[in-house]
């Protein structure tokens, strides 16, 4: 379902994704791991058409994103780590509005947006301006316009931020619900918790190279050989030295 | 085409309710802006209107001179919006949230393009209207117009003018970011550079003002030969030319010369528009992504490299103030060159301010002892000169406050109180501005070939007016502080910022009107030996105190109490 080949992307002389190859296939819940800066963002930029790799190819659902932009987004739902809202609209008018952008009827939009708002717990506020909205409120409703065409690729950078337990666990079960029904979700995180919870399989990406991937048993075999768990791993691995031995130094 | 439409709803919709929300807070900006609105208006109506007038009284000459005036006037408006379409374009077309969000949508770039050039010749063109319609319209009020002649004026001729110079700004705009010359302040400050000489020679090709004495106004074949001169120069293949034609033509209906200039703005609007659309089909996403990916990291090499080489060999030129108010200072200095919108606004000022000296300089103007002469151009100068220093604090004083935005906390939670904070705004301002302004008083007044007297007398006016605009200022900017926008220009043109600039320039208007009346009558006494007594300069001078000291310390003290109760950082 997406498929990257090869892909790099330097700005002038810092290469900040480096040849980076993955196959995620229909239904998968991918966990995409690292540490600040290891080029996790950039390469959901690159997935969602935000930036143009310097080498190498994106497909998603068959679809060659360089040269067919506008039909490979039809088949995405982005959530960016940092979401852009109207603050003069509100929850409901700005999935009308998205959900427009994704040629879906009138009434298959109001439908959706119903459950979605529902199922988020926005229902008492999806006819108030998002500028009046929390950022976890802003969270959920930048989730459910990505979740509204029923995208068959999600692609979320950091999906808890500014949700609390309760909602975080509703984004969790929704989505691991949509993979069951055949979408493929890329989730770019910090927390290991997270992809070791949901992910099918898991990338861990260090200064712009896969460094390893596998399921989460696949990884945890890993750690334990070395007599470790999955944060002992993913700190050797991105090279990183265990917060507690930095105190110790 | 129908997302096109889909977006622009949507953005009407959301711009729509920022202005007419059925709220308190809303109503009473609204209210504000409304009255700030037809003042503007009704006092530009009312200053052109008096000038035309005038000169359509002049026989022979007069109906030449208005429609050089609107002509020149026009010329002025067209680069003016030029410049203004291509620095906003910076933060509509390039580096904003929203235009990456619209990018990141399915429908083409193309329709965020056009979605986006739309806000852009919006926010490039409004404050334009505010001159140009009040001009226009004492213009048709002159020359009786009718209503189709409004119409006519307005639909046909107005709306190509403002969109001709608005293609050609963002044009540009595309064209420097995608050659990747728009990232750094030299890449900008070049062009803008460039296209204000452009404006500069073709004003003085148009102009030729050394063929005009102002001591030889009264000899009609010196200014018949200049009417000539200027009819020789002038550029036929010029949008304002097209205008003020279709104007004349429209004055005394001819409408086959009408529908030729006419058709000329239609057609070169539409052509215009149409390459732009190509253009932005090639190369507006291509330009976007540079402007996205530009190197930092080859900029944050050169900082290091600097840093460890000692840049200025250890020398801080700020040693003096304390290290609270020294970080400030240089957190300051840094951001503002960092932020393109901010130092692309204040290139343009600057050079407009090059513009103005330049073509004082041009003017050789000798008053030959006509005391009435070098006191009203004297003042005339002093008025200028403080309009621009209203227009610079509101536009980078008042929002100074505001752009600690996000970031207060880190100020409202360390050892720096709000008060240290707001002094050191006030006295970074104060002192550039100071700079700035004594600069071109200066400047100007040794073009003007002023006396002594009036230099002196210029030169503590305009520290006065320095003091209490940045007073003002900064005070309104601590009192109707908004810590939620991070665009400098929306906090200066708020309600908070509009009232600031109503009282900025009525403060100037009282300063110039107090100091110039006392000097007007004693260069009179002077001359012609009019009576003129002391207590005329006593009046004035408590005037000015009273005026000045409520224009520094009631702003300052209001809004240094206001920030130190406000509890929503």
């Amino acid at each position: 379902m997406i498929a990257v080949r090869n892909l790099t992307k330097k700005f002038g002389e810092k290469v900040a994704v480096d040849h980076l190859d993955l196959e995620i296939a229909r239904g998968e819940f991918f966990g995409f791991l690292g540490p600040n800066g290891a080029g996790k963002t950039t390469t959901i930029r690159m997935l969602v058409g935000l930036s143009r790799p310097t080498q190498g190819e994106i497909e998603i659902a068959g679809i060659d994103l360089k040269k067919e932009p506008v039909r490979a987004k039809l088949k995405v739902g982005h959530v960016p780590d940092n979401p852009y809202l109207y603050d003069k609209l509100s929850a409901r008018e700005f999935l009308n509005f998205i959900g427009g952008l994704h040629r879906m009827e009138r009434r298959q939009i109001e439908r959706e947006a119903d459950f979605l708002l529902d199922y988020f717990e926005m229902t008492s506020w999806c006819d108030q301006r998002a500028e009046g909205y929390s950022h976890g409120m802003r969270q959920k409703t930048v989730v459910a316009a990505a979740l509204l065409h029923n995208p068959e690729v999600i692609i979320i950078d950091e999906p808890l931020t500014g949700l609390d337990p309760h909602s975080g666990r509703l984004l969790k079960n929704i989505l691991k619900e949509r993979t069951k029904s055949g979408t493929t979700v890329f989730v770019s995180t910090h927390i290991l918790g997270i992809a070791e919870e949901l992910s099918d399989r898991i990338g861990i990406l260090s200064a712009g190279k896969l460094i390893a991937c596998g399921t989460a048993p696949e990884l945890m075999g890993m750690a334990v050989a070395q007599g470790e768990n999955l944060e002992g791993l993913f700190l050797r691995l991105t090279r990183q030295q265990s917060p507690d031995s930095v105190l110790s130094t | 085409m129908k997302e096109l439409a889909l977006i622009l709803r949507y953005k009407i919709q959301n711009s729509r309710r920022g202005f007419f929300a059925p709220r308190l807070e809303n109503i009473l900006r609204l209210g504000v802006n409304l009255l700030v609105g037809i003042l503007l208006f009704a006092g530009a109506y009312w200053f052109f209107h008096y000038i035309l007038t005038y000169l359509s009284g002049l026989h022979e000459i007069g109906s030449l001179l208005m429609d050089k005036v609107v002509s020149l006037a026009m010329l002025t408006f067209f680069m003016m919006l030029i410049l203004s379409n291509l620095v906003i374009s910076l933060s509509t077309l390039f580096k904003s949230k929203q235009t990456e969000f619209l990018l990141s949508l399915p429908t083409e770039h193309l329709n965020t393009f056009i979605a986006r050039f739309v806000d852009n010749s919006t926010y490039s063109t409004w404050a334009f209207l505010f001159l140009a319609l009040p001009l226009l319209a004492s213009y048709g009020e002159v020359h009786e117009f009718r209503w189709w002649q409004y119409l006519t004026l307005f639909s046909l001729g107005l709306i190509p003018f403002v969109l001709i110079p608005a293609t050609l700004g963002v044009g540009s705009s595309l064209l420097l970011f995608y050659l990747r010359r728009f990232t750094r302040p030299i890449n900008i400050i070049l062009p803008l550079v460039a296209l204000v000489a452009l404006a500069t020679w073709l004003y003085l090709q148009a102009n030729n003002p050394r063929s005009l004495s102002l001591s030889s106004l009264e000899d009609f074949r010196i200014l018949n030969s200049y009417l000539s001169n200027l009819k020789a120069v002038s550029f036929s293949y010029m949008p304002h030319v097209w205008l003020s034609e279709g104007l004349k033509a429209l004055t005394v209906r001819d409408l086959q010369k009408l529908f030729v200039h006419l058709f000329a703005l239609a057609t070169t609007t539409i052509f215009l528009f149409r390459m732009l659309l190509l253009l932005s089909e090639k190369i507006y996403f291509k330009g976007w992504l540079a402007s996205e990916e530009r190197s930092s990291s080859r900029k944050a090499e050169r900082r290091a490299r600097r840093r460890k080489a000692g840049f200025w060999l250890g020398f801080d030129p700020l040693w003096w103030l304390p290290p609270d108010t020294r970080a400030l200072v240089v957190k300051d200095l840094k951001l503002f060159v960092r932020e393109p919108s901010q130092w692309a606004q204040f290139t343009i000022l600057l050079v407009l301010l090059v513009l103005y000296l330049v073509n004082l300089g041009q003017l050789p103007l000798t008053f030959g002892g006509q005391q009435l002469w070098e006191t009203v151009i004297t003042f005339a100068n002093f008025a200028f000169c403080g309009f621009i220093l209203a227009t610079l604090a509101v536009r980078f004083v008042f929002p100074s406050i505001s752009m600690e935005g996000a970031n207060i906390w880190s100020i409202g939670s360390s050892p720096l109180s709000l008060r240290r904070l707001f002094w050191g705004k006030f006295g970074i301002s104060f002192v550039i501005f100071l700079i700035l302004a004594e600069i071109l008083a200066y400047c100007s007044n040794r073009m003007l070939y002023l006396s002594g007297l009036m230099m002196a007398l210029t030169g503590l006016g305009i520290f006065l007016m320095s003091l209490g605009l940045t007073s003002l200022a900064t005070g309104c900017g601590a009192i109707f502080a908004n810590f939620s926008e991070r665009n400098p220009g929306k906090i200066a043109s708020s309600s908070g910022g509009m009232l600031t600039a109503v009282l900025s320039l009525f403060y100037v208007a009282l300063m110039v009107f107090i100091v110039a009346i006392p000097v007007h009558r004693y260069t009179l006494h002077l001359s012609s030996g009019l009576d003129f007594s002391p207590l005329e300069v006593f009046r004035a001078s408590i005037m000015m105190l009273a005026l000045n000291l409520v224009a520094i310390f009631l702003p300052l003290k209001l809004g240094l109490s206001s920030l130190e109760k406000r509890s929503d950082f």
